[in-house]
């Protein structure tokens, strides 16, 4: 039988938490008053999880491919680097995004202030929560920026992994549209070992109903741990567009360091 | 949109509002020392939301991880975390240290007294 007092402390510790992420995401709206924009160029499924004092350096891209000269050939990368202040705080800068649209070079789009706060206890609740929230700053002159923030899911069930993020992007300043885009981001991978390594074939959706582009393809990411106190993560995968509105296809590859 | 929106935010509220049963006030602890779990073998009751903490006193950091227990979670060196276990069923379930996994480690889920009467 559990004090009665248990659940009111663990509920104001989660309150607690939500309070510090409302502030973080108005100090970061605050400082978004600036005029900006970029290209979205998110394919990434984003862990709750912050462990302090571990620091990450990060590497994504995709690109993608259909027969239709608007969309074929549509690319980018990002280049991150992020360090866990707190148990719960985790800035991220996004030192370069780049993108190429069709028929076009391969051009510095922006750079972008993103942090994951762990809301919840691993285990505490059904499934663990984060709350994502980010600015990103556009180089092209006249384009709105952009902030996104949303909760962030995961869920492990002996050897499956589970993911779900809920996003909602904004622009901000001069130029701004004023309307709220979501995204929606899942992806389940089965984990096993192999000697010194971690091995899981998965999937990964993406829900982009403002772009009336959805799809979702096989994943298979993998880690490794080369000095026992370092990790290196990688994944590769592709996508396939599931309605007209998106690629027939787009190759996805991601390779992230994280160390103390 | 506004439907999603307020959906996320009924998951996220109901989450903080559900009460779970949670095991004794102290909570149980496991210490990664000189390369080992100490204890080895750790027992807790059955049946209940257990609270963990996972103590790091060794110079690297670790990796506490178990698919029996659906967790994972990483210690730094010097550092402990929090975590929930269970409810769990009578019975032995095993872990490991993901960085290093000739550490491994057994939690042993037992009935309550009570309930072995």
């Amino acid at each position: 039988m559990s004090p009665p007092s248990r659940g009111w402390k663990i509920n104001m510790n989660f309150a607690q938490r939500i309070m510090r992420t409302a502030v973080g995401g108005l100090l970061l709206l605050a400082l978004t008053g600036v005029q900006t924009a970029r290209a979205d160029n998110d394919f990434i499924v984003y862990s709750p999880y912050v462990y302090q004092g571990q620091t990450e350096v990060e590497a994504y891209g995709f690109a993608s491919q259909d027969g239709r000269p608007n969309l074929n050939g549509t690319a980018g990368y990002n280049i991150s680097v992020a360090h866990a202040m707190t148990s719960w705080w985790k800035p991220e800068v996004y030192v370069g995004e780049f993108n190429r649209f069709p028929g076009s070079n391969t051009y510095l789009s922006g750079y972008e202030f993103e942090n994951t706060f762990q809301l919840t206890d691993v285990g505490e609740y059904w499934a663990d929560i984060g709350f994502l929230a980010s600015y990103a700053y556009v180089r092209q002159p006249g384009q709105p920026a952009q902030a996104e923030f949303g909760p962030l899911f995961e869920k492990h069930t002996g050897h499956i992994y589970q993911r779900l993020n809920l996003i909602w992007e904004k622009q901000i300043g001069a130029g701004a549209s004023g309307q709220y885009m979501f995204r929606g981001a899942y992806s389940m991978s089965y984990r096993f070992n192999v000697g010194r390594s971690t091995l899981a074939p998965g999937l990964e959706a993406y829900y982009r109903p403002a772009d009336n582009a959805h799809q979702i393809g096989p994943m298979l990411s993998g880690e490794f741990y080369p000095e026992g106190r370092s990790e290196l993560e990688w994944r590769i995968g592709v996508v396939y567009g599931v309605n007209a509105g998106a690629p027939v296809r787009t190759l996805l590859g991601r390779i992230e360091y994280e160390f103390f | 949109m506004r439907v999603i929106f307020l959906f996320a935010a009924l998951v996220a509220g109901t989450l903080a509002a559900t009460g779970s049963s949670y095991a004794a006030d102290e909570a149980p602890a496991l210490t990664l020392r000189n390369k080992q779990f100490v204890p080895n073998e750790l027992t807790v009751p059955a049946g209940v939301k257990v609270k963990l903490v996972v103590r790091n006193e060794d110079s690297v950091a670790a990796e506490f991880e178990s698919y029996d227990l659906s967790r994972e979670v990483v210690v730094a060196a010097q550092g402990q975390v929090t975590i929930f276990i269970g409810p769990l069923k009578p019975g032995r379930y095993g872990f490991f240290n993901d960085f290093d996994r000739s550490m491994t480690g057994w939690i042993v889920a037992q009935p309550a007294a009570a309930d072995k009467k």
